[in-house]
């Protein structure tokens, strides 16, 4: 009899706890409705003064660099203030993005680099038709080869190819890891690379070293930078370590057709600079029946690289968050926000 | 004629690959280490033949490797034999099916383990109830039943204790309850008692012989002490080698070894503390007698009366019939037969 | 002499004569065999480097296929929409209810809870720990991330319980199945999560399923091992009991078994928690949150600050699990108290607790209704700062003009340069078929033919995964890393084993360098020893000497007192002492150190390679980075097979050390 009563009054207070925890569930600011995916930052408050009817929620992508979680959250203060539209970031590494907009838990992503997702292109784009483009960012980025800029000086020849064909300027680049030759640093290797082809086709005296991530190549970047070293490497516009460390861009053989044709035909003879990287969204086929304001709007959405890298600068410079940083522009750009949603 | 309690015909355990294909064969008859080499295989025990009547106490015994405590696994099938019958309270236990088997092991044969065997999470009284537990008797009744059986066995009121807080000796009473509390015919002992301080053994040795007397369970004791076997067994199967050398009577065994092996182990036992008047008394005699003593009774304690008269002693049976006389010489040449330093012997 | 003369065979006069011919007889094969090896040498290092093309299990087009065709069905295939996409579903509900449980317990709720528990578990001292850990997640400013990641462990963490005890059980009740599950474990411990990562997402969708998944898959293996352990364990005594009174299998098992293997099961708890934990930051590149998010945010940034806080706060989690989840209870001591009534209250564990989940739930209303919702302000310390003025000042101070060694950086030219270069040019020199019959010579000799089959066919594996050059590379730095690790990690442990101090002092070091993702410590790495191969041999040596630390001071302090007594009762020195008796009789758990060293070492392959280690690592990176999923597995399999090998022949040393001794 005892143990009865003993039981069901453990039952009772367990059953108590699960009330509580799911009555203050429904009121946690966060929302764990949406468990599968976290938010990155809920710090944004939602403007209550909506005049047009609610949207679907949604739930967009944010790619761990500053870029993407800018146009992320400025998007997310414009379907929230303007839209009526709950929206969730979710941060999320580049390629698991993809599988995210095909099965729809993920709506969309602002920020796609062409080089590094042909093959996501042909999947799920011109394949399954599960994921649609849906236009330019602005933004266009560029590969290419960087050496820090205060190498020119001593060594005005290293601004184009034709200066790393001397052994001794590409020994100047030699490291514990590339024994006699000069070394060519590449860093993430999710970022195409025709490096090798180049280093080889032009013949240079390079040795070709992955760092392995984007971490490990910034940290480099640092150390030479610190240690006033040499050090060439693959690199990026747009990037926030551009406004910090003084990087130029080592002029390669210009891109001609033939050049192209050989990318395609990926046969090894490649030996030119890298193509400009044109921007672009995407988002899952179902947004446009879900939620079809938030769809044309997320179409229209446009930034300039300036606009980007304003945005970006208050992040990476000025210590704030990219929602902080958002509201901020958005606040200070209301005819830009206000062209989007026409 | 009762049935045997327990009945074992041409029983073999062989260990190894093809184990049944040694049964029987030549190669059963080969030296240990040859056969393994050979084929691979172990003799544990062959050819076993044995008859254990209701109510008696029988005692194997033999040294470390002969094979007792594989033929003890055997009977109720903890070690499946190789070949030959076992028939335990009129079950073909060898030819038992699962459920059969199981009913045997929970109604009919309890086991006392050499190391105790006691499960360290349980207390005292959960390991009593164990074999009841099993037999899913509701909890009331299954622990009313234990501490009854733990008074018993003289630990009355430590139920809640776990065995790692109790002596060796208290253990294994707890051992001993735990085989009682199901209330089995038969009761299997393998050396439960080797592990224990002789004083300690001592007591338990007791405590077996009053359980004899008050309960009357047939049992089966293997033991590799001598005095042992002599004190508790009706009758005592010498094992060497995975046979049986002899099986007699402590008298038969102390008194007529089978052979040098078995000589060679009784050699130091005190026969007058084994060999019973009975066997060793002449005709009645008429006239004065120095006392009387029954026919079960040791050489060893008639000295007393022959040593202070040269009257012979009068020898009855249980009934109180006179059946023979025995004498000082008779006595003294029992005693003359046995070693003179006679350092084996555990004498009261 | 006189060692040899008992081999010789019986009747046979020792003379001067037969010990020279048989001088004369060692000798001959001594010369055919050195005369054999340098010609095999002399081939193998002038015919055929790298594996045949012949020689192709098509591995990667195999799973490049197979995940093409994932992700162009999983909308419509019914394993996908019947299988997969249901256990998706559950394992999110699982894990919004767990999440709303935590928050709604709030963290006075949520420390009271584990100090509940750590009283229960593991006494006073592990519910102080325990409380002060956690809160510690809030003091860093990581409350909710920290809950996030709690809610996720415990859903994997129950999923791998759920389903490793009972193949645990299965596995401790058959040899075959443990034979075969033995492997399984092997690969699903060692295999990266870089190379199955997608795919299961492609599988289950993004956030918190695959997630889970991936946890499970690296956190099952000490589920199943310790519980077949525990259940094999189990004294033949003891079984025997339960079969002797007749119990059924059933019975026997929960009644026998079970409870008697319980510490090894508990073991085996604690441990998938903290394997749990090994993956917390993997798992947040598929949408997760949480601490593992703040990791990677702070790595993104390339701010050693940003990420060693919730680095610190995934330890202090870990810490706080691993207090309440270890640790048997203490004896209760009689209570004080006459009253009967009351002193059976207090001493019926379910009074007890429904009096502890009142005072739980009691506490969450009050900080609900005071609004105590998130870890306040005031407590919080910021390490961010601290952290990354220590490391400049270590970047600025160690790295050059460190007195006599010179600094890291020339350290780290001189390790590429004397070490790592000559021996991968070695490796990558001699033929294919050379380094395999050398393995397989190396396996005959420490284990016999099947071994040495093993070795070649888990060798020629690799060959045939066409990643064998990279396998070399792999191959040179896991032995560079070990043999450091090895050195550092010896001594220091028989100087813990020696020590009661140092151990003391030790053990939260350890345990924070084998929990503290290594994402953490990529970027100072990179800053004292440059972007290279030896960046990453450094952060595997890190990973790989906290077991090795342990298991060689475990097995000097497990020597029993009796030989040593012994050896000092003839008059040995404290060094004698330890070289004599201690450092043998403890040769079975340095072997296990050297082992466990090997794994550990191989599990970093592809952390090495996100910093310049390149080898199998940076294919797996390509595996994730890429989505070139066969890329990643056959480098993920070639890791494998390479674990196998290695472990296979330690393992065998360390049976034999054991031999030796018995």
């Amino acid at each position: 009899m005892r143990n009865r009563f003993t039981r069901s009054a453990s039952v009772l207070t367990l059953g108590a706890l699960l009330v509580v925890a799911t009555a203050c569930g429904s009121d946690t600011k966060a929302p764990a409705s949406t468990g599968s995916v976290a938010p990155s930052d809920t710090s944004a408050t939602t403007d209550t003064s909506a005049t047009t009817e609610a949207g679907a929620d949604i739930s967009l992508a944010v790619n761990p660099w500053t870029g993407a979680a800018v146009n992320a959250n400025v998007a997310k203060i414009v379907l929230e203030a303007s839209l009526s539209t709950k929206t969730t970031l979710v941060d999320i590494d580049e390629k698991a993005t993809w599988p995210g907009l095909d099965d729809g838990s993920l709506d969309a992503v602002l920020e796609v680099w062409p080089s590094g997702h042909g093959a996501d292109f042909d999947t799920y784009i011109t394949g399954k038709k599960t994921v649609v483009d849906i236009g330019k960012l602005g933004p266009s980025a560029k590969i290419g080869w960087y050496i820090p800029t205060s190498m020119l000086a001593d060594h005005p020849d290293l601004a184009t190819w034709e200066g790393f064909k001397d052994p001794a300027n590409a020994k100047l680049f030699a490291t514990a890891e590339s024994g006699d030759l000069g070394q060519f640093l590449m860093g993430d290797p999710s970022y195409v690379s025709y490096d090798e082809q180049i280093i080889k086709n032009l013949d240079l005296p390079l040795k070709f070293v992955v760092a392995g991530s984007e971490a490990a190549l910034i940290t480099a970047v640092q150390q030479a930078e610190k240690d006033g070293t040499p050090l060439l490497l693959q690199f990026w516009q747009p990037h926030w370590l551009q406004s910090k460390v003084k990087l130029t861009e080592v002029k390669l053989p210009d891109v001609t057709d033939a050049c192209t044709a050989a990318a395609t035909a990926n046969d090894g003879s490649y030996a030119c600079d890298y193509p400009v990287d044109i921007l672009y969204k995407a988002a899952s086929a179902k947004l446009e029946a879900k939620n079809p304001k938030a769809f044309a709007f997320l179409s229209k959405m446009q930034l300039t690289t300036d606009q980007q890298n304003e945005i970006a600068a208050m992040v990476d410079s000025d210590g704030k968050t990219a929602a902080e940083a958002a509201q901020t522009w958005v606040d200070a750009n209301p005819d830009v926000v206000a062209e989007w949603l026409k | 004629m009762t049935e045997s309690a327990i009945s074992v015909h041409g029983l073999w355990k062989v260990f190894g690959p093809k184990a049944e294909r040694i049964v029987k064969s030549p190669d059963a008859d080969l030296p240990r280490g040859e056969l393994e080499a050979k084929t691979g295989c172990v003799v544990a025990m062959r050819d076993i033949n044995l008859e254990v009547a209701p109510g008696e106490v029988f005692v194997v015994m033999g040294l470390s490797g002969s094979g007792k405590s594989t033929l003890v696994r055997c009977l109720t099938r903890l070690i499946e034999p190789t070949a030959g019958s076992v028939t335990i309270s009129g079950v073909d236990v060898t030819g038992a099916d699962r459920e059969q088997l199981l009913q045997l092991r929970r109604n009919t044969v309890s086991m006392v383990f050499q190391h105790f065997g006691l499960l360290p999470h349980r207390t005292l009284i959960d390991n009593v109830a164990f074999g009841l537990e099993v037999q899913k008797v509701d909890k009331a009744a299954r622990r009313a039943k234990a501490e009854e059986i733990l008074e018993l066995v003289g630990l009355g009121g430590l139920g809640q204790r776990k065995p790692d807080q109790l002596s060796g000796g208290m253990q294994q009473r707890v051992g001993l309850g735990r085989a009682l509390a199901t209330d089995p015919e038969i009761l299997l002992f393998d050396e439960p008692f080797s592990a224990l301080d002789p004083l300690i053994r001592r007591d338990m040795q007791d405590e077996v012989i009053r359980l004899r007397s008050e309960v009357n369970k047939t049992m089966v004791f293997i033991t590799h002490d001598l005095s042992e076997a002599l004190r508790l067994g009706d009758r005592i199967a010498i094992m060497r080698d995975g046979k049986f050398v002899q099986v007699g009577t402590p008298e038969e065994v102390v008194g007529s070894p089978a052979d040098d092996y078995v000589r060679n182990f009784v050699r130091d036992v005190p026969r007058s503390h084994v060999i019973a008047v009975g066997s060793v008394m002449s005709a009645p005699s008429d006239g004065d007698d120095a006392g009387t003593v029954n026919s079960t009774t040791k050489v060893r304690d008639v000295v007393p009366l022959v040593a202070h008269s040269d009257l012979p002693v009068r020898v009855v049976n249980d009934a109180g019939a006179t059946v023979g006389s025995i004498d000082r010489v008779a006595v003294l040449s029992v005693i003359a037969g046995e070693d003179l330093h006679p350092e084996g012997s555990q004498g009261r | 002499m006189t060692a040899t003369m008992p081999t010789r065979a019986l009747g046979e006069t020792p003379s001067r004569d037969t010990i020279t011919s048989g001088h004369s007889k060692s000798r001959t094969p001594l010369i055919a065999a050195v005369v054999a090896l340098a010609a095999l040498a002399i081939v193998g290092f002038t015919l055929g480097h790298t594996a045949p093309t012949w020689l192709d299990a098509h591995v990667r087009p195999w799973f490049d296929s197979v995940y093409k065709w994932s992700q162009l069905n999983n909308g419509t295939n019914w394993a996908f929409r019947f299988v997969f996409h249901p256990i998706a579903d559950a394992i999110t509900w699982s894990n919004d209810k767990v999440l709303a449980l935590l928050r709604a317990l709030r963290w006075p709720g949520m420390l009271a809870l584990t100090g509940v528990i750590g009283l229960r578990t593991g006494g006073r001292r592990a519910a102080i720990t325990a409380v002060l850990a956690l809160a510690g997640c809030g003091v860093l400013g990581f409350w909710d991330d920290t809950l996030i990641t709690v809610a996720l462990m415990l859903v994997a963490v129950g999923i791998s319980l759920l389903v490793g005890i009972p193949l645990g059980i299965w596995a401790g009740l058959s040899l075959r199945a443990d034979r075969v599950m033995r492997t399984i474990l092997d690969t699903a411990q060692v295999m990266p999560a870089f190379c199955y990562l997608l795919p299961l997402v492609v599988a289950f969708g993004i956030g918190i399923p695959p997630a889970v998944m991936a946890t499970v898959i690296y956190a099952i293996p000490p589920a199943v091992r310790l519980t077949s352990l525990g259940i094999r364990g189990v004294a033949v005594t003891s079984t025997e009991v339960g079969t002797s009174f007749g119990c059924t299998g059933p019975q026997l098992l929960t009644k026998v078994r079970l409870p008697l293997a319980r510490r090894a099961i508990l073991l085996g708890i604690n441990q998938v928690i903290m394997m749990a934990f090994g993956v917390v930051v993997i798992s947040a590149l598929v949408g997760t949150g949480g601490l593992g998010q703040d990791v990677s945010d702070g790595l993104a940034k390339v701010n050693v600050g940003l990420a060693f806080a919730p680095g610190l706060a995934i330890v202090f989690a870990a810490v706080a699990i691993d207090r309440i989840t270890t640790g048997e209870r203490p004896s209760r001591r009689k209570n004080a108290i006459a009253n009967q009534a009351i002193r059976a209250v207090l001493d019926n564990p379910r009074y007890v607790g429904a009096a502890a989940m009142t005072a739980i739930v009691g506490i969450a209303a009050v900080a609900k209704m005071t609004g105590l919702d998130d870890f306040p302000q005031s407590l919080r310390f910021d390490v961010v700062k601290p952290v990354n003025s220590l490391a400049t000042w270590a970047n600025d101070h160690l790295r050059n003009g460190v007195p006599i060694v010179g600094g890291t950086g020339s350290f780290s030219d001189f390790f590429v340069t004397h070490l790592l270069t000559p021996m991968r040019d070695l490796f990558q020199a001699a033929a294919w078929w050379l380094i395999i019959v050398v393995f397989a010579a190396i396996g005959w000799v420490s284990g016999g033919w099947k071994l040495a089959t093993l070795c070649s066919v888990c060798l020629v594996g690799i060959a045939s995964l066409r990643v064998w050059d990279l396998a070399m590379d792999t191959l040179s730095q896991v032995f560079v890393a070990v043999l450091l690790s090895v050195a550092l990690a010896i001594p220091i442990g028989i100087w813990s084993g020696r020590s009661d101090r140092l151990e003391r002092l030790l053990r939260p070091l350890l345990d924070a360098a084998q929990v503290m993702p290594a994402f953490v410590y990529l970027v100072p790495v990179i800053f004292l020893f440059n972007v290279g191969r030896v960046p990453g041999v450094i952060a595997s040596v890190i990973y790989a000497i906290p077991p090795g630390i342990r298991l060689t001071s475990l097995g000097l302090r497990q020597v029993p007192y009796a030989p040593r007594e012994a050896a000092l009762s003839f008059g040995a020195t404290g060094r004698q002492e330890l070289f004599k008796v201690q450092l043998p009789l403890a040769l079975r758990s340095i072997m296990l150190a050297l082992n466990q060293t090997i794994i550990m070492v191989l599990s970093m392959v592809v952390i090495a390679a996100l910093i310049g280690g390149g080898g199998l690592g940076l294919e797996t990176v390509y595996g994730l980075r890429k989505g070139e999923t066969g890329r990643g597995m056959a480098g993920g399999l070639a890791i494998v097979l390479l674990a196998i090998v290695l472990d296979r022949i330690t393992q065998a040393w360390g049976k034999r050390s054991s031999g030796g001794l018995r």
